[in-house]
């Protein structure tokens, strides 16, 4: 019991402190994850509209695969990810296992179908009169399409923030793709360690097993810091959601 | 002579081998109210989408301003549709302020800000809604929201306003309030086309009146033909025209027809039909006169007949409608209060009455 506490007491220390190690960590897990979601949405909620505004043959069909790829194992995702770019992979030449880009990569595919299948809900869920209203008022279909994402922004934003929430959370992915490397740097108040892939997720396992309580209850609580976050906006979001409708 | 802003040319309309509308020739012209006037499923809204382009025709043509909307793409096409609006039975307002619903056509037609600014308020006057501007468009109640429509509409300038059942799910006071509104819009010279299964909506806003049933058009005309010499049953009986007989053509020469219905023989203006031929015949409530029995008969009335007064129930504050019977022979006649009430007249007194000749009327099937 007593060494939870202190290991607490100095998780709390190494984040007040600013640990240099602790915050490269952090920055590594933040500067991923938020690039993987920005990229993904970026993707996602145009293809969405284009989803929901057009019919073409296998529509259901891919429908069901979006719906499954919302449930993909990150641990398989990272190896498939991994299979593809390892030196005897297809993508081999362009070196890029183990760095911070294969990780945003590993983590795009995580995020792409929840942000995609969550918006095209958001999306269907505009009633048909809004866009028959835009339409009579004169609308082009890209303008008409920008009044249903505003009327689905909500919906849409959720989506956003149920794949930041997922990135977040899974270690498998960028634990395979990554490799959880920290290296040595020397400083004039002597050598400490900094993060090259090793993330807020992937660190706590490592910590943990080598026996550094403190570091890792730091690491957790940043994380569920960030999570927490994540969901009190979803859940803001969900209450505005249901005032308006 | 008025130009034409639409014009419907042999248009039919089938969903999934169902036909929704067939052969409709239909003419709007400028600055003219029609009212599109049948019962649910009639196809009034597939003609107002048709009419809006958002579906087309399985057959026919359509023509704006004198163009064939069919060889139209792009710019042109954008064009004629942003020339048109139309309102919903049930208006959805977009989310955001009642200002920015107003705004929005003026908007994406790339109006400066002043000029929506000055148009939007303009448009929220005409409706009565000047005080909502700044309110929440999804705060507002069912009659508010259609109100904000219409200024979202009308605004626009549009040359042809459709509107889709525009008091159907509204209550008598709202609906009497959008009448006004729709008359105001008249006054701005735009064509409206209106869609109602009310024959005395279609009757009080209508320059003319178009009737419908079951995809095909039954008669356009004024208020007045329809109501007065109405060409089918179906459109006498929509209109009001509670009399109606079946009869055997028992005589017929330049001047006059003779229709027997059951023992009741009825001289009606002459029409093509030859003896013993099956005809529909009908007159209005109102046409049905009584007659005093204590003065001698003017001998220009024909058709009198006595009978029984088996019920009485008012029409609005000065009319009563009398259900009269004469045998088998029923007859519905509406006349004023006070006539009424001179004649004293009550359930179980007998009458005279006459079926004006010159108001009885032939009906097609």
């Amino acid at each position: 019991m007593e060494y939870l506490i202190e290991g607490i007491l100095r998780a709390v220390t190494l984040i007040v402190t600013l640990d240099p190690y602790v915050i490269s960590v952090a920055k590594v897990q933040i500067a991923v994850s938020t690039s993987a979601v920005i990229l993904a949405s970026a993707t996602a909620v145009p293809l969405a509209v284009l989803f929901s505004f057009k019919n073409f043959p296998l529509k259901n069909f891919l429908l069901t695969l979006i719906n499954t790829g919302m449930g993909l194992p990150p641990v398989v995702v990272g190896l498939v990810v991994f299979v593809f770019f390892m030196r005897r992979g297809p993508l081999g030449f362009l070196d890029m296992i183990y760095t911070r880009e294969i990780m945003v990569i590993a983590q795009y595919i995580l995020a792409f179908p929840i942000i995609l299948g969550v918006s095209i809900a958001a999306i269907n869920a505009v009633s048909i009169g809004v866009r028959e209203t835009a339409y009579t008022l004169g609308a082009r279909d890209r303008e008409v399409a920008v009044v249903v994402i505003k009327e689905a922004a909500f919906g849409i934003l959720t989506g956003i923030l149920a794949g930041a929430g997922r990135v977040f959370a899974e270690v498998g992915a960028i634990l395979t793709v990554g490799g959880n490397i920290a290296y040595d740097i020397a400083t004039p108040e002597g050598i400490i360690n900094i993060s090259k892939t090793r993330t807020l997720s992937t660190a706590i396992p490592l910590e943990t097993s080598q026996g550094d309580i403190a570091a890792a209850i730091a690491f957790g609580l940043i994380l569920l810091t960030i999570t927490f976050v994540l969901n009190l906006l979803v859940s803001f979001l969900r209450r505005r959601a249901s005032i308006e409708a | 002579m008025r130009h034409s802003i639409v014009r419907l040319e042999g248009v039919s309309k089938r969903f999934s081998g169902r036909e929704v509308l067939s052969g409709i020739n239909l003419e709007i012209k400028e600055g003219e109210l029609m009212t599109l006037l049948g019962p649910s499923g009639a196809g009034k809204t597939t003609l107002m989408r048709i009419i809006n382009l958002f579906t087309r025709p399985s057959e026919g043509k359509l023509y704006f301003r004198g163009e064939d909307v069919a060889k139209m793409s792009g710019d042109a096409l954008l064009e004629v549709r942003r020339s048109m609006v139309m309102v919903f039975q049930k208006p959805m307002m977009f989310s955001g302020s009642v200002f920015d619903n107003v705004a929005y056509g003026l908007k994406i037609r790339g109006y400066s800000r002043a000029e929506i600014e000055r148009r939007v308020r303009e448009a929220l006057r005409l409706v009565d809604m000047q005080d909502y501007a700044e309110r929440g468009a999804h705060t507002l109640s069912g009659g508010e929201a259609q109100r904000v429509a219409f200024a979202r509409a009308v605004v626009i300038q549009p040359e042809l306003l459709l509107l889709d059942e525009p008091t159907t799910s509204l209550d008598p006071i709202s609906e009497a309030r959008v009448h006004s509104i729709i008359n105001k819009i008249k006054g701005l010279g735009i064509s409206v086309v209106l869609t109602t299964h009310k024959q005395h909506e279609a009757i009080a806003l209508g320059d003319r009146v178009a009737v419908l049933k079951d995809g095909k058009l039954q008669q356009v005309g004024t208020p007045q033909e329809v109501i007065y010499t109405p060409r089918t049953r179906f459109v006498a009986e929509f209109t009001g025209m509670l009399n109606i007989y079946e009869g055997v053509v028992e005589e017929s020469n330049g001047a006059e027809c003779r229709v027997r219905v059951g023992d009741v023989v009825l001289s009606m203006p002459a029409f093509e039909a030859s003896r013993g031929e099956c005809v529909c015949i009908g007159i209005r409530p109102e046409e049905v006169m009584l007659l005093r029995s204590d003065v001698p008969l003017n001998p220009r009335h024909k058709n009198v007949l006595t009978g029984v007064v088996n019920e009485i129930s008012p029409q609005g504050s000065a009319m009563l409608r009398l259900r009269l019977s004469r045998g088998d022979f029923e007859v519905s006649a509406d006349i004023p209060r006070h006539v009424a009430e001179k004649m004293d007249i009550r359930e179980g007194s007998e009458v005279l009455f006459s079926l004006k000749s010159s108001c009885l009327r032939r009906l097609e099937e």
